[in-house]
């Protein structure tokens, strides 16, 4: 089922503003007036948007005695007006106040999305409410095959991305993994095969020839670490990808060895500190740039070749669907930027923020390659400075002010040398 | 069908008659013309299976151990710098207990630009886990590749099985090869289908992993090793079912020849050993009671048998086609040195290296370490280790 949402942001409102109301009021077919409601409270200076929520698991639908409330092919929740008796049991159900009688009237009013075109959201100028549509995320979403519990370190963005990855890749799968913090053996319920740090592309190789052989369409996934990806694996992976081989290849990308204790990679940034670049009185972090291995990956045009975050969602999911079908074809191969709050060194509940502020900076550009041509996904017009990613964390907190300007340099080039092979328009 | 074939042809043909899933080659001297072989029985759809043509041997022995995790049964082939170059993959895959079968032509190792033969190669993988069978003919070669899937498949074994030939001498000497009937050889060695063992198609969502530690892994170890013991008993067993179809055998892990009555035995590996008969001959024609041990699987070491055969004798004559650097002997004497102490009544053991990098093995380098053993025999004097390229 599509789940249409009204995504309204956790922000104050402008404490005068009311155009949403307004334009909900004016919406065609509208009886008893707006279903979008404010709360002002100026004397804790808060003031913002209630409305419903249209919950999946919706209490006011399983207790409408008239079955006047029903869910619309796009996830909404609808009041059919003409078979709601007033009996009010929804009302009283719902948690959050999203439906309820209004001025004396005999009915339940709710919001209806204005059938999918929800005009609190076109009218709203502060971008408080964002009208989502279809969410292949949640649509997509399939049964968790992950254990509940793993050994993580607090805030890891790896479980988000392990959790969302299976659950719309689904369990027809064979699963890979190399040594790393990522070891899910015994940990997920789908086959799982564990390779060597140097080999998973060539393994994956071997399965998935062996099913194109038994004519067997399981997917060969593979969620590998930057090290067994760009460093001692890379020779493999891109002998897998010359060859075509049919398997969906995620990197994430830590930006070092995590799982042995912070050790460089070749994804480190310039300038940051790992055990083995350290800070000291000749030591300033990590030197040199770091390799573009999705960048490299598009040069052997192969089947798919995207970088993603877990800070964008529905942007992942929608590369994830296209690499599930890219690679009944080939090689399909996603680069996922994922924070480590141990290894870069910030406070467990910052890992969206800070990939975040990767993303905004330019410092990890959202693009995707298909058929030879590379176009950016996510566009940033007005980049922030680097400094509102790096400031985040405590890997750069030794950089002068000329290192920031050289890491700027950095990602500047980095962006621009995506920029001339991206196709324009 | 008859068919004169060098060991490497030989081999492809074994290999095509196994029937197996998943192929993945790299080219060295001297397996180069088998990977061309069974190129070209792909290409003329005489073998149905998926060709990988991989950028290196950690590749293929990685990918025919992912293929055979996933169900299949799977080949490739090597030698010498690639051994050395797939050995991580190689010890994973002992160490996992997968069943791929793969043959290695085997080649001296620390030459670079030369491409002698030896066994120098095979030596270094000794303790892996890997089963390893030392045929001595091209016939020999096309039966021990069979035999080696049956080994490597059957659920009491489930270790993978390395055919090593000598390089050159075996690989590239054209011989009386018969080739077997497909219908015949299904009969020995049905095609894999549904394969009984663990795999990732089973629908059981298995895991293979070595994220095992202490006391489980131990307990894995410790399996490992019986299953190795076991293939003493399960070769012998095979090879009657294989003597059974096709009407010939190769005396299980040891080969003997005239060495019932010797009182010297040559103990020797691969292709030599058939020098060594001729010189045999010579010498009972000339009074001299002297037989043949051919080891015919280097793992498991036939500890056992060899301590039938050479128990009670005067003297035994070891030629080596490597050498163990730290002991001062070859691989073959030191390791039959450590049979001696289960013997009532051990022989005397001289060791002599020959034919490293390619030199020839001659009938006067055989017929040279005969008289060095007869007059040690008598009281001469002697070193424990001599080398015949030399006098
Ligand atoms: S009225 Fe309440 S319970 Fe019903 S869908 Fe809206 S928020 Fe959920
Ligand atoms: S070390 Fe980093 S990548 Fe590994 S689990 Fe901890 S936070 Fe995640």
């Amino acid at each position: 089922m599509l789940n249409n949402t009204l995504v309204v942001r956790n922000t104050n409102c402008p404490p005068s503003c009311a155009l949403c109301i307004e334009a909900c009021g004016q919406r065609a077919g509208t009886v008893y007036g707006p279903v979008i409601e404010k709360i002002d409270l100026p004397e804790v200076d808060y003031h913002r948007i209630l409305t419903c929520n249209q919950c999946s698991q919706a209490d006011c639908l399983a207790v409408c005695p008239t079955g006047a409330l029903s869910r619309s092919a796009a996830g909404t929740v609808v009041l059919d007006d003409s078979r709601c008796v007033g009996c009010s049991i929804c009302n009283l159900v719902c948690p959050y106040g999203g439906i309820y009688h209004k001025n004396g009237e005999a009915k339940s009013q709710k919001c209806d999305h204005c059938g999918d075109e929800p005009k609190c959201s076109q009218a709203c100028p502060n971008n408080i409410l964002d009208y989502k549509k279809a969410s292949v995320v949640t649509e997509l979403m399939q049964e968790d095959a992950l254990s509940p519990g793993l050994p993580y370190c607090a805030g890891c963005a790896m479980e988000l991305l392990d959790r969302q990855t299976l659950r719309i890749v689904g369990k027809d799968i064979v699963l890979f993994g190399a040594p790393s913090c990522n070891v899910l053996s015994s940990k997920v319920k789908v086959p799982y095969y564990g390779t060597l740090m140097t080999n998973v592309a060539s393994s994956a190789t071997g399965v998935s020839r062996y099913f194109r052989k038994i004519k067997k369409d399981t997917i060969c996934l593979a969620i590998i670490g930057d090290g067994a990806t760009a460093d001692l694996g890379f020779g493999q992976v891109s002998a897998a990808a010359e060859r075509g081989e049919r398997i969906l290849y995620i990197c994430y990308d830590n930006e070092a060895y995590m799982n042995t204790g912070i050790q460089r990679s070749s994804t480190t940034p310039f300038g940051s500190w790992t055990n083995t670049t350290q800070v000291g009185s000749r030591g300033r972090g990590r030197q040199g740039t770091p390799k573009n291995v999705p960048l490299l990956m598009a040069f052997h045009n192969i089947e798919y070749v995207a970088t993603a975050t877990l800070a964008y969602p529905e942007d992942y999911a929608r590369k994830l669907l296209k690499a599930k079908e890219a690679v009944k074809r080939g090689m399909a191969y996603i680069h996922v930027l994922t924070p480590c709050p141990t290894g870069w060194k910030f406070e467990t509940e910052h890992a969206v923020e800070v990939t975040k502020a990767a993303v905004e900076t330019n410092y990890f550009p959202l693009w995707e390659a298909e058929n030879g041509v590379i176009r950016f996904t996510h566009e940033v017009k007005n980049p922030a400075p680097i400094q509102e990613f790096t400031g985040l964390m405590k890997r750069f907190a030794h950089l002068s002010t000329e290192e920031i300007a050289q890491l700027q340099e950095y990602v500047d080039q980095s962006y621009a040398q995506i920029k001339r092979v991206v196709s324009c328009g | 069908m008859i068919k004169v074939l060098t060991g490497n042809k030989a081999a492809a043909n074994g290999v095509r008659l196994a029937r197996p899933d998943v192929v993945a080659m790299y080219p060295i001297t001297p397996q180069t013309p088998l990977a061309e072989e069974l190129a070209h029985f792909h290409a003329e759809g005489q073998m149905d299976c998926e060709m990988v043509e991989v950028e290196g041997e950690h590749t293929a022995m990685s990918t025919i151990m992912g293929a055979c995790v996933a169900g299949g049964r799977v080949f490739t082939a090597t030698s010498s710098w690639g051994l050395a170059y797939m050995n991580e993959a190689l010890m994973y895959c002992a160490g996992l207990r997968v069943p791929a079968v793969m043959v290695d032509v085997t080649r001296e190792t620390p030459s670079m630009r030369g491409v002698g033969g030896g066994r120098q190669d095979i030596m270094s993988i000794r303790d892996s886990g890997w089963i390893q069978i030392e045929p001595e003919t091209c016939q020999e070669i096309l039966d021990s590749v069979l035999m080696a899937y049956r080994l490597a498949e059957d659920p009491d074994i489930l270790l993978p099985v390395v055919v090593a030939y000598d390089g050159f001498y075996l690989s590239h000497l054209s011989e009386r090869v018969d080739i077997p009937d497909q219908a015949d050889v299904d009969r020995f060695l049905a095609p894999v289908k549904n394969s009984p063992r663990p795999n990732l198609v089973s629908g059981r969502n298995l895991h293979f992993s070595p994220s095992i530690d202490g006391q489980p892994f131990a307990e894995f170890r410790y399996k490992t090793l019986q299953a190795m013991e076991r293939v003493k008993t399960k070769i012998e067993q095979i090879e009657g079912e294989f003597a059974a179809i096709f009407g010939r055998s190769y005396g299980g892990m040891v080969d003997t020849y005239r060495a019932e009555d010797a009182e010297i035995v040559i103990l020797t590996a691969g292709s030599c050993a058939g020098t060594a008969r001729v010189v045999i001959d010579q010498a009972r024609e000339d009074g001299l009671k002297v037989g043949l041990a051919r080891i015919r699987m280097f793992r498991p070491f036939p500890r056992e048998k060899l301590c039938q055969v050479l128990d009670g004798k005067k003297m035994v004559a070891v030629i080596d086609r490597s050498i163990c650097l730290g002991w001062n002997c070859g691989h073959l004497f030191m390791e039959t040195k450590a049979v001696l102490s289960d013997m009532a009544k051990p022989p005397r053991m001289l060791d002599f290296i020959d034919g490293l990098a390619n030199t020839d093995i001659t009938s006067d380098h055989i017929e040279k370490a005969l008289a060095v053993a007869a007059a040690a025999l008598k009281g001469k004097e002697t070193a424990e280790t001599n080398w015949l390229i030399w006098d």
